[in-house]
């Protein structure tokens, strides 16, 4: 087990969504708006028309090949409008679930068997990127690999689902976890937490204690961000640095996340789809931060208002975490199975600044948990050299945000490094830097 | 939604990417705090060389911060010298001054370390050379004589240098790794060629913490800052064969500065 020590501890911020130990469950939304491109790869296809009535856990959309995972409604009720890549249902407030969906009797244990349903399920990987699990796992039992992990690190400031979600339901993960073990093929799965979150693991080894999985134990890592990083957790698992775009399979993991687990208990033992989420909505602009029980598909404001709004006027509503979400530019914007909270920001937590030329301090090298130099990267692409910026492992970039966090001159590495990755070689990145007077050829 | 609450939202709401916290460390406290530390350092010179020691500190930051508005004024650029960057200099660079230095030419070094290792690079953080430094020895190449061989007014007193190094290295704005490798290639360097010790003197550490511990000049990969130091321990054995110690230190500090771009290139952070 290595131990990680790039990166850096973020401010914590998790006390006020806390404050209630109990995720809430929220009333059906009046109306969803599922995206149809919410999963990696391509979009899905719409499998209703408009007018028809659904059920909570009707399949209203998949796609067309096995590497691709159906979505299910999250209200009952009619079917309103169908856009390129939206589907907007009503809901006729009965809020009835498909009546099709029972506890199974029978558990599989086969993984083809397990990997069926959490592919119907439409469950893919709830810990923000949105891709899907179910190739992976099959690869996983294909290849053979040593450990699942069960990532319930949670090191993004403010967020305190995954927590709670441990301690509230810590037999459904363990129980969801042993399901993915089986269905990995994977000979021992560890449930890696933080040392902010003692009491949860306190309760899952409890659990175990009865169950006796004997091959589910858990793990406890320090407190930095991004611990919970794919290539992080692979790192400190088996000492391997992955390679841009190579799979963790092959070095012998699987990284899965806790909320996964959950929703993988509840697909194969209760029979239901993926059509909820726990979400923490928190932020200084809002009255009572807490976790909830949301719809796929209910908006940004429904869900804040469960949260008695806002007590201050928010500079920023993001989608995630404060380091690797997304800002949206409305409270309508509904959430996707990939949203994990729902912020809002002040500036005085953000400390935001106006950017000043770089002085070289090294702190973007000190923190980079991929080891790269940020610096370097983004001096090469504001001079519009592609090439050297490749030199400098810029496809290597997780994107965790620490270098821009850290950055005392306030320069966004990030953004220029998502930039400068995403377009072709030789192309002139469009940013400028800040002169001074004249600019140091470099 | 009420509508209150919508139009207050509509108007407010800024999309912008991740993340979206930022440390509370601003590239201002770096360089005042730095400014700050200096002050053990004006105390001891101010007792060991008296009013004369203040008198070439405020000389050369005065006409120092002058240079810069002018300069910034002639390139038509909103000047800088709001971030302290130019009193931080100014004073490095006092401190390695003779007591008895000509007041015009402690303004012309002004003008030597500011503009010229300053500003013309592109200001505080872009330079190549430790802008001190090149004051210092653009001085020394013009005006020998005046410039002496030893008694800079800052450097002589070891306990003022180490407690104003203290902070800056706590707080991370100094690094501790090139000076400690630095002093102690010298020190083994030393021992090994058969001269005295003599060479560990306090200036030695000045010139480790704040010029080879200064990350602007320095490279930005630790691997790169070893090599960094070791090399300008390398440089000042040989060199002070040629010179006295205080130009010697100077000008390899000063030849591994050019190295710098190099190393960055090609050195890449340790993955263990």
């Amino acid at each position: 087990m290595n131990v990680f020590k790039k990166g850096f501890v973020l401010p914590d911020h998790k006390y006020r969504s806390l404050s209630s130990t109990k995720i809430h469950p929220t009333r059906p939304p009046h109306s969803i708006k599922i995206f149809l491109n919410q999963h990696q790869g391509e979009a899905l296809i719409p499998c209703v028309k408009e007018g028809d009535s659904v059920y909570i856990g009707t399949k209203i959309a998949e796609g067309n090949n096995w590497a691709t995972c159906p979505i299910h409604s999250s209200i009952s009720g009619q079917v309103f409008r169908i856009e390129e890549n939206a589907i907007t249902i009503i809901s006729d407030d009965h809020d009835q679930i498909l009546p099709e969906i029972q506890p199974r009797h029978h558990i599989p244990e086969d993984p083809k068997e397990i990997v069926e349903i959490i592919r119907e399920a439409g469950i893919v990987d709830l810990g923000g990127s949105g891709m899907l699990i179910h190739p992976r796992l099959s690869e996983a039992c294909r290849q053979g690999i040593e450990t699942l992990v069960i990532n319930g690190c949670e090191s993004e400031p403010f967020l305190t689902a995954d927590h709670l979600l441990m301690l509230n339901h810590s037999v459904e993960i363990l129980k969801g976890t042993e399901l993915l073990r089986m269905a990995s093929g994977a000979k021992e799965a560890v449930i890696v937490t933080e040392q902010n979150k003692l009491e949860a693991v306190e309760l899952l080894n409890s659990k175990n204690y009865s169950f006796k999985f004997d091959q589910v134990k858990t793990k406890t890592l320090p407190v930095r961000y991004p611990q919970g990083s794919e290539h992080v957790l692979v790192r400190t698992f088996t000492g391997r640095q992955l390679q841009a775009g190579e799979s963790s399979i092959r070095a012998g993991v699987l990284v899965a996340h806790v909320a996964t687990a959950f929703a993988v208990y509840e697909a194969v033992y209760l029979g239901k789809p993926l059509y909820e989420r726990v979400v923490t909505v928190a932020g200084p602009a809002i009255l009572e931060p807490k976790n909830l029980w949301a719809r796929i598909g209910s908006s940004a404001g429904e869900l804040i208002r469960v949260c008695k709004g806002f007590m201050r006027d928010p500079h920023r509503i993001i989608f995630g975490g404060p380091m690797t979400g997304r800002a949206i530019q409305n409270l309508e914007e509904p959430i996707t199975k990939s949203v994990q909270g729902i912020l809002a920001l002040t500036h005085d937590v953000m400390n935001l600044g106006e950017e000043v030329p770089c002085i070289r301090c090294g702190l973007c090298v000190d923190v980079c948990p991929e080891y790269l130099m940020p610096e370097m990267i983004v001096r090469a692409l504001r001079r519009g050299n592609q090439n050297l910026a490749q030199e400098f492992e810029m496809d290597h970039c997780t994107e965790c945000g620490l270098c821009a966090y850290i950055c005392p001159s306030k320069i966004p590495l990030v953004a220029i490094i998502r930039e400068g990755k995403s377009k072709p070689s030789n192309q002139e990145v469009c940013r400028s830097e800040p002169a001074h007077v004249f600019s140091c050829q470099g | 939604m009420s509508s209150l609450a919508k139009d207050r939202i509509a108007g407010v709401l800024e999309t912008a990417p991740s993340p979206h916290l930022q440390s509370s460390l601003s590239r201002r406290t770096i360089i005042l705090g730095m400014t700050g530390s200096l002050a053990p350092i004006l105390l001891s010179s101010v007792i060991d060389f008296g009013w004369n020691a203040l008198h070439i500190l405020s000389l050369a930051v005065i006409s120092g911060v002058v240079f810069e508005f002018v300069f910034a004024g002639l390139a038509q650029k909103k000047s800088k010298v709001q971030d302290g960057s130019t009193v931080l200099i100014a004073s490095l660079f006092s401190f390695l001054l003779p007591a008895s230095l000509p007041s015009w030419m402690v303004v012309f070094g002004a003008f030597l370390a500011v503009i010229v290792g300053k500003e013309i690079f592109g200001g505080f953080g872009q330079s190549l050379f430790h802008p001190a430094l090149v004051g210092y020895l653009g001085l020394g190449a013009l005006f020998p004589l005046e410039l002496g061989t030893s008694s800079a007014i800052g450097v002589g007193n070891f306990v003022a240098v180490m407690i104003a190094g203290a902070v800056p290295l706590w707080k991370r704005w100094i690094r501790w790794q090139p000076p400690l490798f630095y002093v102690l290639t010298v020190g083994l360097g030393a021992l090994l060629l058969g001269r005295n010790v003599d060479l560990l003197k306090p200036e030695l550490f000045f010139f480790a913490l704040f010029m080879v511990g200064d990350s602007r000049t320095i490279p930005i990969v630790p691997r790169g800052r070893t090599i960094f130091a070791i090399g300008a321990g390398m440089l000042t054995l040989a060199i002070q064969f040629w010179t006295f110690p205080l130009r010697a230190v100077a000008c390899a500090i000063l030849l591994m500065n050019a190295a710098v771009p190099l190393l960055d290139r090609f050195s890449r952070p340790s993955v263990k």
